[in-house]
């Protein structure tokens, strides 16, 4: 075994390292923009199977040197860290689609594979996978499984781990291991201890997927709400109303600010062809016209209120804004919008016909107002346009960086609310709504701020860690969790809430199967400093 | 206003530092606090219980507390000593539906948890646990999943259990949101097809297939899909299902010929669309289900040998 470690694809190249020595943490932005120094591992390694991934592991346990799981390194919580002595190793060409099961409804996957190569081969074999993610271009499977990953229809098809009927891995004893739900010896807990263990237990090589069939036809509107408490009881009364809508986003009374008007609507309900899985790939993929992030919105606002005539001005005065976050709160606190829901179901035309208006008209009985197919379709069109260059704000002193909870119902406003006012001086917060449950739901804020060079109390290094800090204190005092999508990674161990027994079994579970310590020390809190 | 009850480990005696415990009223009558008092005596005097030998006497029928809804989430906070059947009953009379249909199993839920795993899967938020020191033990309140591996299985369920499930947040759903249709398909194949079609929609709050029968919770716009007849509501065949169960094994939901093959060996198939879960019901219990209880760092070291080892061992499918 231990020969084959020789035979596996791997790199000593600082540029191949360099590749792979962190993930996309905005934090990390920071510390290039301030030339902080770079820990590279010692090396990469592309295992093209389960042998030559457990051959990595004992060859890594007799050295006693850290591994690093790696899938497209979009996480965004430095669960991706290696320390200079660690291999990584980077399962991208474990990239098979191993088998689909139309009649069981499954495919099954290498690890490795990336998202979207994925659903393209499922769509065109009528199927889709109904997972998600903004970084679906940018993310594999595998990272997805360890990280709890959401998608943008989760409220119809679940998170990943809905959809994780099985999981195939390499332990840190080098062991290969395997859960399944229909297994009688292990069944559904054991898979939801794998996943979501962010390789920390495991590697995980492959996995068995649920799939859905392709949806025929969509139904999308927006409304607007009064108030954004009234636009949450009404996502808690869809969801408890069994409706399941593939698409229920909420935005904060700011970020709907921010979007622009989208006037009233009385134009008819329409059903349009082809379910909102299949209305991506054409029109939706990462492009020259990305969405105007947060930064672009402000600079968009500010130049609205026709202070400065110059573009480089107002960007100038919008990065100075980031810096003096009180201000630009008090400021904003002007730009009160009606909090605005997108919501979009899927089926067949005469079942939508039914259903759609019904909705609609649920909806405004709890006070919402009818705004068109507009702002879905617009949200649809645009929805994985996600920036995928680097946010204009970190050009001008500035950062951003996004921060997704989960809670129960009764606590979603007073959670809200606790945020913004424990970072009011630190940082410009906004907030959607975009998972929803029958027992609680997601809040997705976005930060963003501002700061000196240099690591001084004022510097932006500082206000970002501050900023973390008060928005995990806060989440840990309302009992949230602290991830809900993105996992836990090294940045947010602070806010876990684990009692005694969870916390002895998991390190307990830890020792059993990575008795060195050597998978991905740190993240979750476990294993750290050991090697 | 919540009334705690604080218990001191030092007050069975060799407890080297004296940790304090709140528990919450509502979990903590006075059986439960003496089953933490024998459960801390076993492990002072190094003579494990068997979880086969704890017998918890449910609380008395007018307990308020056993039941308490939560109607901002959905759940319900139950006993864990009342049997499913005790629960779901509760629940019709307090207007709520639980995602699994009659008959309910009459095995206390914190047994049931051990042997039917899917039942902890689909149908419990969180739990309130005790450890086998006598330790509780809260598992996040979220809804799906919390960030990292979740232990609330590892914890209650198999392969091995180190802690008592005493209370549990259930998945309930207001009796005037769903309403119930029975159909029969005529065929094991067809109510397979059916039980698929109505998971794939993921509107209905549960779905069970027993036979050529299919019985759908839902509101009229989840059960649209399968085209059910509402005027061949045959509830009453429901009657003659196994009241037994003891344990389960979960399944995909679209897995037909898992279903299939339940269905024609005569077991029940439970969905929880919503959940996107869905099991087989089985009448007895799988092995390991009472496993000898110790303190809490054997029992966890116990735990994750007894999790490794049936990670590493071949799938058994078709128990
Ligand atoms: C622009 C953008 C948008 C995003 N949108 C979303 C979104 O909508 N929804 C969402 O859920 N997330 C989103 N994310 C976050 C990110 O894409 C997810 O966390 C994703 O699941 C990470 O996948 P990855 O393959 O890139 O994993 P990586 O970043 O490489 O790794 C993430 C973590 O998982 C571990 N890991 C990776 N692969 C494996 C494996 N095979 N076995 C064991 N451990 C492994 C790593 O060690 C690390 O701890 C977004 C990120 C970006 C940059």
């Amino acid at each position: 075994m231990l020969d084959l470690v020789r035979s596996v694809p791997s790199s000593k190249d600082p540029i191949d390292c360099r590749m792979v020595a962190h993930d996309l943490w905005p934090r990390r932005f920071l510390e290039r923009r301030e030339e902080l120094p770079v820990t590279m591992p010692a090396m990469v390694y592309w295992p093209r199977n389960d042998d030559e991934v457990a051959a990595v592991v004992l060859q890594a346990r007799v050295d006693r040197r850290p591994i690093v799981p790696f899938g497209a390194g979009s996480g965004v919580c430095a669960g991706v860290s290696p320390g200079s002595r660690s291999w990584v190793v980077d399962l991208k060409r474990l990239d098979r689609i191993v088998e689909l099961d139309p009649d069981r409804r499954t495919v099954t996957v290498e690890a490795g594979i990336i998202g979207d190569r994925l659903e393209e081969f499922l769509n065109s074999r009528g199927f889709t996978l109904g997972h998600f993610p903004s970084s679906i271009y940018c993310s594999t499977v595998g990272g997805w499984v360890a990280t709890r990953s959401a998608g943008q229809l989760s409220s119809r098809y679940g998170k990943i781990e809905d959809m994780t009927l099985a999981v195939w891995g390499v332990d840190g004893r080098g062991e290969r291991i395997h859960a399944a739900v229909d297994d009688m010896a292990t069944g559904p807990g054991l898979v939801q201890m794998l996943v979501g263990s962010e390789g920390a237990l495991c590697l995980i090589t492959r996995m068995k997927l649920r799939i859905s069939p392709l949806a025929t036809h969509r139904f999308v509107r927006g409304v607007s709400f009064p108030t954004l408490q009234q636009g949450l009881a009404a996502m808690r009364n869809v969801m408890a109303s069994g409706q399941s809508p593939s698409v229920l986003r909420l935005y904060d009374p700011l970020d709907s600010a921010l979007a622009g008007n989208h006037p009233t609507s009385s134009e008819p309900l329409r059903v349009h062809a082809g379910g909102l899985a299949q209305a991506r790939v054409e029109d939706s993929g990462p492009g020259e016209h990305d969405e105007p992030t947060l930064f672009d919105s402000l600079v968009r606002r500010v130049e609205e209120l026709a202070i400065f005539s110059r573009p480089r001005a107002t960007r100038a005065v919008v990065g100075e804004l980031l810096g003096r976050p009180g201000i630009a709160n008090s400021l904003l606190d002007r730009f009160d919008g009606k909090p605005r829901l997108v919501v979009g179901i899927e089926g067949d035309a005469d079942d939508l016909a039914r259903r759609g208006p019904r909705l609609l008209d649920m909806l405004k009985g709890q006070g919402a107002t009818d705004l068109g197919d507009g702002p879905g379709e617009k949200w649809l069109r645009h929805r994985h346009r996600v920036s995928y260059r680097m946010s204009r704000a970190f050009a001008v002193g500035g950062w951003v960086d996004t921060c997704e909870v989960a809670c129960g119902w009764d606590e979603v406003a007073p959670l809200y609310t606790a945020v913004r006012e424990a970072l009011r001086d630190t940082a410009v917060v906004l907030c959607h709504f975009s998972h929803a449950y029958h027992d609680g739901c997601s809040l997705y804020f976005t930060f963003a701020g501002g700061g000196t060079a240099g690591n001084g109390p004022r510097s932006a290094l500082s206000r970002y860690d501050l900023c973390w800090e008060r928005a995990l204190t806060t989440v840990r005092r309302h009992g949230a969790v602290v991830a809900h999508h993105h996992g836990v990674g090294r940045s947010k161990v602070k806010g876990l809430r684990h009692s005694a027994g969870n916390k002895a079994l998991l390190q307990a579970l830890k020792r059993t199967l990575d008795p060195d310590l050597i998978l991905n020390p740190g993240v979750l809190g476990l294993g750290a400093g050991a090697t | 206003m919540p009334v705690s009850k604080t218990i001191t480990k030092s007050t069975v005696g060799t407890v080297s530092k004296a940790a304090r415990t709140v528990i919450d009223v509502a979990v903590a009558d006075d059986a439960i606090m003496a089953l933490v008092e024998r459960l801390r005596l076993s492990r002072v005097r190094k003579s494990p219980l068997h979880a086969a030998s704890i017998v918890l006497t449910p609380p008395p029928a007018d307990d308020l507390r056993s039941v308490i809804i939560d109607v901002d989430n959905g759940l319900a906070d139950v006993d864990a000593r009342l049997s499913l059947h005790a629960i779901g009953y509760r629940l019709k009379q307090q207007g709520y539906w639980l995602p699994m249909l009659r008959p309910w199993s009459s095995m206390p839920l914190w047994r049931l948890a051990m042997t039917a795993p899917f039942v902890v899967d689909a149908l419990i938020q969180r739990g309130t646990l005790l450890s086998v020191d006598g330790d509780v033990i809260d598992t996040p309140r979220a809804p799906r999943h919390a960030a990292g591996p979740s232990l609330l299985h590892g914890l209650c369920a198999r392969p091995s259990p180190t802690a008592l499930l005493v209370r549990a947040h259930l998945r309930v759903v207001p009796r005037t949101h769903a309403r119930l249709v029975v159909t029969d398909w005529g065929s094991a194949n067809a109510a397979a097809r059916a039980f698929v079609t109505v998971t794939d929609a993921a509107r209905a709050v549960c779905v069970e297939a027993f036979g050529s029968n299919l019985a759908v919770l839902a509101d009229d716009h989840g059960a649209a899909d399968v085209d059910v007849d509402v005027d061949s509501d045959r509830g009453s065949a429901w009657g003659s299902m196994s009241a037994r169960v003891m344990g389960s094994r979960s399944i995909g939901p679209g897995d037909r010929p898992a279903i299939v093959k339940a269905l024609c060996a005569g077991q029940r198939v439970v969905g929880v669309p919503f959940m996107q879960r869905a099991g087989v019901l089985l009448s007895t219990t799988a092995s390991g289900a009472s496993p000898l209880l110790v303190d809490v760092s054997t029992a966890t070291t116990q735990a994750a040998s007894a999790i490794a080892a049936a990670l590493t061992r071949p799938q058994e499918r078709d128990q």
